[in-house]
């Protein structure tokens, strides 16, 4: 393909680079590069990559632009509450960046669909937000011999690197080769997330798709890189392929796809199936709790959340002792060991954590409020008659 | 040996380095570990059904080497990083 003279002018602030030359940007302009996830990781890279001219972009996401997520997904604005992310970005690009051509996927990815969808790409950026589409995601890549450019983020920090076995490197699998059990590692909803990580790991990643393009530098392939912006702290570990990967090693025994949330334990989780669920205590949802209140049932709360969190439901009923001195005062409740104490917090983590330790300390009537109390919230405001105008 | 707390656990450990004087097994090091900083960090690190064993998703590993299931013997001079897999986006 011949660039155009506007093109020239476009990006002749990169084509300059004696790495890209016209060439480099051609090779960008034929690329084909799919984001799964457009939300923090995927808003910095969408709108890098277009801005680069990366010919064909893949948006793959179901979810709707929400107000929590502004405060990181930097490509959806104000305006675009409630609308599909996979619009509100494309909107952004074609207004960015004319040559590049959005191609939107609004729905989830999963077993059925991945492989067609992933087919049509040369390079796969992972932005999703949980394990079962992360191990989808590395599975069919390694089957479909595409690199899988790896982001992932919590609170402060970050991890990145390129799966591409093809190239000597380790997959997913290789490095973790089993998920951590359902609410064991919490996600960037229950534990937070500092609002530039994502631009910082996502531009990262963006970066890797670039090197992939052009076929120059040094990709992240058999090496981790994690950031702290809490210490600004990068550091690199170097990863290797394991020869016994059921997916990459020598004898493999993964040659389809499988069902993720399986895998990930989240089915037996949402069954409650008992011995797979190290995570006891058994939760309670909102309406359950608002379901014993109106029967009249006798419940003590426990508020583990810390003060400053507070005023954001304000929740006075019961005791509250916060998460980080419950183990050193958890004694004090023990005139109540025999009533049913009702744990709580912002999103249901740190409850279930202190319900735990609690059940280990022998209370044995304790429940966790799942959803936490933002979650009660929401469905009391849901679920109250609205007034007549 | 230096002990370096990554992703998922320097909140837990509360500093992202640990000088820690310790020579034995690694799953001594990591009952130790777990003594000194309680209950969050031992969920995390040792087996739920087995709580002799490192669980299956932590990552350790000792002088660069990943540690997989194996139980080395700890001079005292290494460096051992240790975190989780993460899942935000």
């Amino acid at each position: 393909m011949k660039l155009t003279q506007e093109q020239y002018i476009r990006y002749s602030r990169q084509l300059i680079l004696p790495e890209l030359q016209g060439k480099g940007q051609e090779k960008i302009m034929q690329a084909k590069v799919l984001l799964v996830g457009v939300g923090g990781l995927g808003s910095p890279q969408a709108l890098y990559l277009a801005a680069a001219g990366v010919g064909t972009l893949g948006l793959l996401d179901g979810d709707r632009v929400d107000l929590t997520n502004l405060q990181r997904q930097v490509i959806h604005s104000t305006d675009d509450l409630g609308s599909p992310k996979v619009v509100s970005a494309r909107k952004k690009i074609k207004a960015l960046n004319a040559d590049v051509e959005t191609r939107i996927h609004g729905e989830r990815l999963n077993s059925q669909n991945a492989m067609d969808i992933l087919s049509g790409y040369d390079i796969i950026v992972d932005c999703t937000d949980n394990f079962p589409a992360r191990y989808l995601l590395n599975d069919a890549c390694v089957i479909l011999s595409k690199p899988l450019v790896h982001g992932a983020i919590y609170r402060f920090e970050g991890q990145t690197t390129v799966f591409y076995p093809e190239q000597g490197g380790p997959c997913y699998r290789c490095l973790f080769p089993v998920p951590p059990a359902p609410g064991m590692v919490p996600s960037c909803a229950e534990s937070g997330v500092l609002g530039v990580l994502p631009g910082v790991v996502g531009l990262i990643q963006a970066g890797e798709v670039i090197k992939l393009i052009l076929g120059e530098g040094k990709p992240l392939i058999g090496r981790l890189l994690f950031c702290d912006l809490l210490t600004t702290q990068f550091q690199e570990l170097v990863i290797r392929k394991d020869p016994n990967c059921p997916l990459c090693g020598e004898d493999p025994s993964i040659r389809e796809l499988i069902d993720y949330e399986e895998f990930c334990g989240l089915r037996a989780h949402e069954r409650g199936d008992a011995a797979e669920r190290p995570g006891f205590p058994y939760g309670l949802r909102a309406v359950d709790l608002d379901r014993k209140m109106g029967a009249g049932e006798s419940i003590l709360f426990l508020d583990v959340r810390e003060e400053w969190e507070r005023s954001i439901y304000p929740f006075t009923e019961g005791i509250q002792i916060p998460y980080s001195k419950l183990q050193g005062e958890w004694e004090t409740l023990l005139p109540h060991k025999d009533r049913e104490i009702v744990v709580c917090c912002l999103f249901g983590w740190r409850s279930r954590e202190a319900a735990r330790l609690l059940a280990g300390k022998g209370f044995e009537n304790v429940l966790n409020l799942e959803g936490g109390l933002e979650e009660l919230y929401v469905y009391r405001e849901q679920s109250s008659p609205k007034e007549e105008s | 040996m230096k002990l370096c707390f990554l992703s998922g656990l320097r909140e837990i450990v509360g500093q992202e380095e640990v000088d820690l004087e310790y020579e034995g097994r690694l799953s001594g090091l990591l009952e130790t570990l777990c003594e000194r900083y309680g209950h969050s960090l031992r969920r995390l690190l040792l087996d739920a059904e087995d709580p002799g064993r490192k669980s299956s998703f932590v990552k350790i590993l000792v002088n660069g080497e990943d540690v997989g299931h194996a139980d080395p013997e700890l001079r005292g001079e290494e460096k051992i990083f240790l975190f989780l897999p993460i899942a935000g986006g």
